[in-house]
């Protein structure tokens, strides 16, 4: 199984979208990235709080304590409507550089083409 | 375990918007991470690992725990930052909100408060843009801090310099970079459509260095220019190539016509210019010829630029070594000048620079009484508000939260005031403009900028605060509990009573000063008028004019033209006597000479410095100055005759005696006044009355005339400038006069203007114009701050009164007769009035001194003032009192003691 390194940027529209299914915590979160992708993508739990925390000082998440389902109490994080809105532009924009980046990748070198 | 208590305890803040802690960051963050580790660790025991092989494979995976957690708790603090600021910045909104809700609801309030300061800060903040233009701005070239004036004073009374010191104190200080020369200069145009008389300066060499002045156009005046027969330059002001030269863009190379000679034009100086160092319209070189360095005489202003980090009283000191080394002939009555040496912009504006600072202190002051006026507003408002500020503690808010709340309240206020205070200073300084008397360097300069909005804002900020969270202090602790019960009128008030009495007191003070000076300033201008000038101010008419020297060149051709004009005018129509002279009276510092009797020997203990006025026959007559003995200047002392003077009191009594002298002959040691360097001896024919020169507060000096016909050509060139005043008295009308005299000159020769055409009554008004300006100012702001006192006397009267019904009634009921009632309550009123009128006679004595300079013919502590000012005030303070205890008195009993 390949694990895949996570390129920069994209841990915060990981986050955003995982937490758009549900609030979470953080352990939540890095667990449904590894299931979502089949366990060939983790997040370094090093990166993930402090990414969590800054998010929720621009105001795009919001933090509250509750019970978890181990029943005890957990932080957990819910998207805010201003988060929503930034993951809507984040995505489109990723859609749009990773389809033109596998346009770049895809090209056929030019002597093929005469 | 705690965490649930600790979570309880966040709900409860979070219900009060209080921040979290960072402790409590810090906690939160440590259990985030650990519950993230746990959960970890039970997933991997799930799969198979072994506890202490999970909690290892979870810490290794996880990286660096403790890292992470100081990253997060850095993040967290900054985000508790943000929330701080945004909430604190919330609770100021609702803060200005609520302010301005509850000022909507006391509009009575709202408009005193913000009117009454209001228009204090605009008429503070108008004159000080004023004082700020005329005193404080540096002139508006580079360096200008280091640019002085060099001024000697000779027994405390200000000199010119002379052409000597210009050369000594040039070549030898270290201590000035350079020094230049300057002395006025007037020239006629014909370029203009007409014939425009316009003044200006001759300057020597260094001048537009020692100013840096830069001009706009073309090159500046320098050395090479400064030497005697060198082609005529000149450089014009700004001003003048606009008005007269249409801003031609070409005129540099150009040859403009200067009293009839061509002067090429080397430069345009740049409008910022104008008006900066006195209305000057050009500049041409002094051009002294070389054997000026050795003349002593007195008739150049001098300028200096310090070296930098040198302090003007070191040059000062400098100046003064260097001129003793001059020797004997340096020395005036054998003292050698002190030398003073002021910034250049002072020095211009020093004859307006203590009016202004007293116009500027007075309007503060009145300024200080609207502000206690509103502070005793607050307080009787405060009274009422009581219950609702303690409603508001008892529902949780906190003292920090309500002082908050007040003091945002009176900012509002002070900001409606700096609003209004800016669009009343706008008018103001535009009023004050146009109201001072205009010789005043820069005033048209004067105008709202932005350090004049900084002066409004901060008085808005100050005031507001200083009558509005200041006379609250004393509520520190407020009684809560009583309050919300009631019925505690009067009890609780005590203090505020106090603080009441101190500010009326107060005003009272601040009142009794401002009439004070107003009353001196009132004093000083009767006593001013009852000083006899020596001469005739009713309809003696005065006009300059002056010959072009290229169509005049020698003094004899002029004297001739100056007499065919005497005699044109003299056949004028209704002109009954008429005479030239070369400086009016009232007309300012003139150049002076020693000058001794003939048959002592000339020494620095016989010798007496003595004013020059050159003069034609007829001219103590035209002007009214009377003859005490001999006889008057005579036509036929002309060039030819032996050499005749008149002489004036002062200098007739230094000399002998009034009568004594007559006969006499006087010679003096200066050049012009020798004949092949043998002193000319000049015979007194006559003694006048003394005349004044420096304004109405300075005695007579000696002085001595002589006839025109008489003179060298250095005083006529140098020392006057070739310009005579022609005198002419006349029963008729002063219009259909000017017409005539014009007609006179016109006759003799069409290209001579006539211009300041004036009667010697006007010319003593102008000479009277700032002076009168303070006067009239003063007086107006001392009535208007007597009226606010009025004001704040009758709201603090009247709302004791209200307080005190219920006893009054019970005294009423008991058989008070009703003055005895209303005596009562003025007895009260007038307690705090009595103490601010013997502290503010005080302070009112202790200001006189200090601005004793200001008063003339009265003494700083002149006891009619004061007992005018102190009767004024009692007066009105009492009037004050008296309606709002009438109105009481006249209750009805019953119900009197029915009222809470």
């Amino acid at each position: 199984m390949n694990r895949v390194e996570l390129v920069r940027g994209t841990l915060d529209v990981m986050i955003l979208k995982a937490l758009t299914l549900a609030p979470m915590h953080g352990y939540a979160v890095t667990r449904w990235v590894s299931d979502a992708t089949d366990g060939r993508l983790d997040i370094v739990e090093g990166a993930l709080y402090p990414a969590l925390h800054r998010l929720e000082k621009r105001g795009l998440v919001k933090s509250e304590w509750g019970v978890s389902e181990n029943n005890r109490q957990a932080r957990f994080y819910r998207i805010t409507p201003v988060g929503r809105q930034q993951l809507r532009e984040d995505v489109s924009a990723w859609r749009e550089y990773t389809e033109l980046l596998s346009r770049v990748l895809g090209a056929v070198p030019v002597e093929a083409t005469r | 375990m705690s965490a649930r208590g600790a979570g309880g305890d966040r709900r409860w803040r979070k219900l009060f918007r209080l921040p979290e802690g960072r402790r409590q960051a810090a906690v939160d963050v440590a259990r985030e991470i650990q519950h993230h580790l746990d959960l970890c660790t039970n997933d991997l025991i799930t799969a198979g690992l072994s506890p202490d092989a999970a909690r290892a494979e979870s810490r290794r995976r996880f990286g660096d725990p403790e890292g992470t957690a100081a990253e997060c708790r850095t993040i967290e603090g900054e985000r508790q930052e943000h929330v701080r600021r945004r909430e604190w910045l919330q609770g100021v909104r609702q803060d200005i909100g609520y302010a301005l809700r509850t000022l909507r609801r006391a509009p009575g309030f709202t408009i005193a408060a913000v009117l009454t300061l209001g228009l204090g800060i605009g008429a503070t903040t108008a004159m000080f843009s004023v004082v700020d233009a005329v005193l404080l701005r540096p002139l508006p070239f580079p360096g200008s801090e280091r640019v002085v004036a060099l001024v000697p004073y000779s027994a405390g009374v200000e000199q010119r310099g002379s052409p000597a010191l210009l050369a000594a104190w040039g070549e030898q200080s270290r201590s000035l970079e350079l020094i230049a020369a300057m002395t006025e200069r007037f020239a006629t145009i014909l370029d203009g459509g007409g014939a425009e008389r316009i003044g200006g300066a001759a300057v020597s060499g260094r001048f537009f260095d020692v100013l840096a002045l830069r001009p706009a156009l073309g090159r500046p005046l320098g050395p090479a220019d400064d030497q005697p027969g060198r082609p005529a330059v000149v450089v014009l002001s700004h001003a003048l190539w606009t008005r007269t030269y249409g801003a031609d863009p070409g005129i540099v190379g150009r040859t403009v016509r200067f009293d009839g000679a061509g002067h090429t034009v080397i430069g345009v100086m740049p409008a910022r210019l104008d008006g900066a160092i006195g209305a000057m319209d050009f500049w041409v070189p002094l051009a002294l010829p070389i054997s000026q360095r050795e003349n002593f005489t007195p008739y150049l202003t001098l300028v200096g630029r310090l070296v930098p980090g040198i302090e003007a009283t070191v040059a000062a000191r400098e100046l003064e070594d260097l001129t003793v080394r001059l020797g004997a002939r340096a020395a005036k009555d054998g003292v050698f000048p002190t030398i003073s040496a002021p910034r250049l912009h002072q020095q211009l504006a020093d004859d307006y620079s203590r009016p202004l600072r007293l116009m500027l202190t007075a309007v503060g002051v009145v300024l200080l009484i609207g502000c206690a006026n509103v502070a005793i507003l607050v307080l009787a408002r405060s009274v009422g508000r009581a219950r609702e500020l303690a409603v508001r503690a008892s529902l949780g808010a906190g003292q920090g939260r309500l002082v908050r709340q007040l003091a945002v309240e009176h900012l509002v206020i002070g900001a409606l005031a700096a609003g209004c205070g800016i669009l009343v200073a706008a008018l103001c300084t535009r009023a004050l403009i146009s109201t001072i008397p205009m010789e005043i360097p820069r005033l048209a300069d004067a105008q709202l900028d932005l350090r004049a909005l900084v002066v409004a804002a901060t008085l808005g900020v100050v005031t507001s605060l200083l009558c509005g969270v200041a006379p609250l202090l004393h509520q520190r602790r407020l009684p809560i509990r009583a309050l919300l019960q009631g019925g505690t009128r009067g009890s609780t008030d005590h203090r505020g009573d106090q603080w009441r009495r101190m500010l009326v007191g107060a005003e009272v003070a601040l009142v009794v000063v401002l009439l004070t000076g107003a009353g001196l300033l009132i004093r000083t201008a009767t006593a001013l008028g009852r000083v006899d000038p020596g001469f005739d101010v009713g309809g003696v008419l005065t006009a300059r004019l002056a010959l072009p020297q290229r169509d005049y060149p020698e003094l004899n051709r002029t004297v001739l033209a100056y007499d065919a004009m005497l005699a044109a005018v003299r056949s004028q129509p209704g002109i009954t006597s008429a005479a030239l002279v070369s400086r009016v009276p009232l007309g300012g510092s003139a150049t002076s000479i020693d000058v001794a009797l003939a048959d002592v020997p000339f020494s620095r203990l016989s010798a007496v410095n003595a004013a020059l006025r050159i003069t034609s026959p007829d001219y103590f007559r035209s002007i009214g100055v009377p003859l005490l003995a001999g006889r008057d200047l005579r036509q036929t002392d002309d060039a030819g005759a032996a050499s005749v003077v008149v002489v004036n009191a002062s200098l007739a009594r230094h000399l002998g005696g009034e009568t004594a002298v007559i006969g006499r002959r006087i010679r003096s040691d200066n050049s012009a006044f020798a004949v092949n360097g043998v002193p000319r001896e000049m015979e007194i024919v006559g003694v006048v009355g003394d005349v004044l020169d420096g304004g109405l507060r300075v005695a007579a000096q000696p002085e001595f005339y002589a006839p025109l016909g008489q003179v060298d050509e250095e005083p006529w060139n140098y020392w006057i400038g070739r310009e005579m005043l022609l005198v002419a008295r006349a029963g008729g009308d002063q219009a259909q006069l000017a017409a005539a005299l014009r007609r006179a000159v016109a006759s003799v020769d069409p290209r001579v203007p006539l211009y300041d055409v004036r009667t010697t009554g006007e010319r003593l008004s102008r000479s009277l114009a700032v002076e009168r300006f303070t006067t009239y100012l003063l007086a107006l702001l001392g009535a208007l701050g007597l009226g606010l006192a009025a004001l704040g006397i009758n709201g603090v009267v009247a709302y004791s009164a209200t307080q005190r019904t219920r006893e009054i009634g019970v005294r009423l009921a008991l058989g008070a007769t009703a003055s005895q009632a209303i005596g009562l309550i003025v007895r009260q009123g007038m307690r705090p009035v009595i103490i601010g009128l013997v502290v503010g006679l005080g302070a009112a004595a202790l200001m006189a001194r200090a601005v004793a300079g200001m008063f003339f013919g009265v003494s700083p502590l002149d006891p009619v003032s004061l007992f005018w000012a102190a009767s004024l005030l009692t007066g009105v303070s009492l009037l004050a009192c008296y309606g709002p205890a009438r109105r009481i008195a006249r209750v009805e009993p019953a119900s009197a003691l029915r009222s809470e």
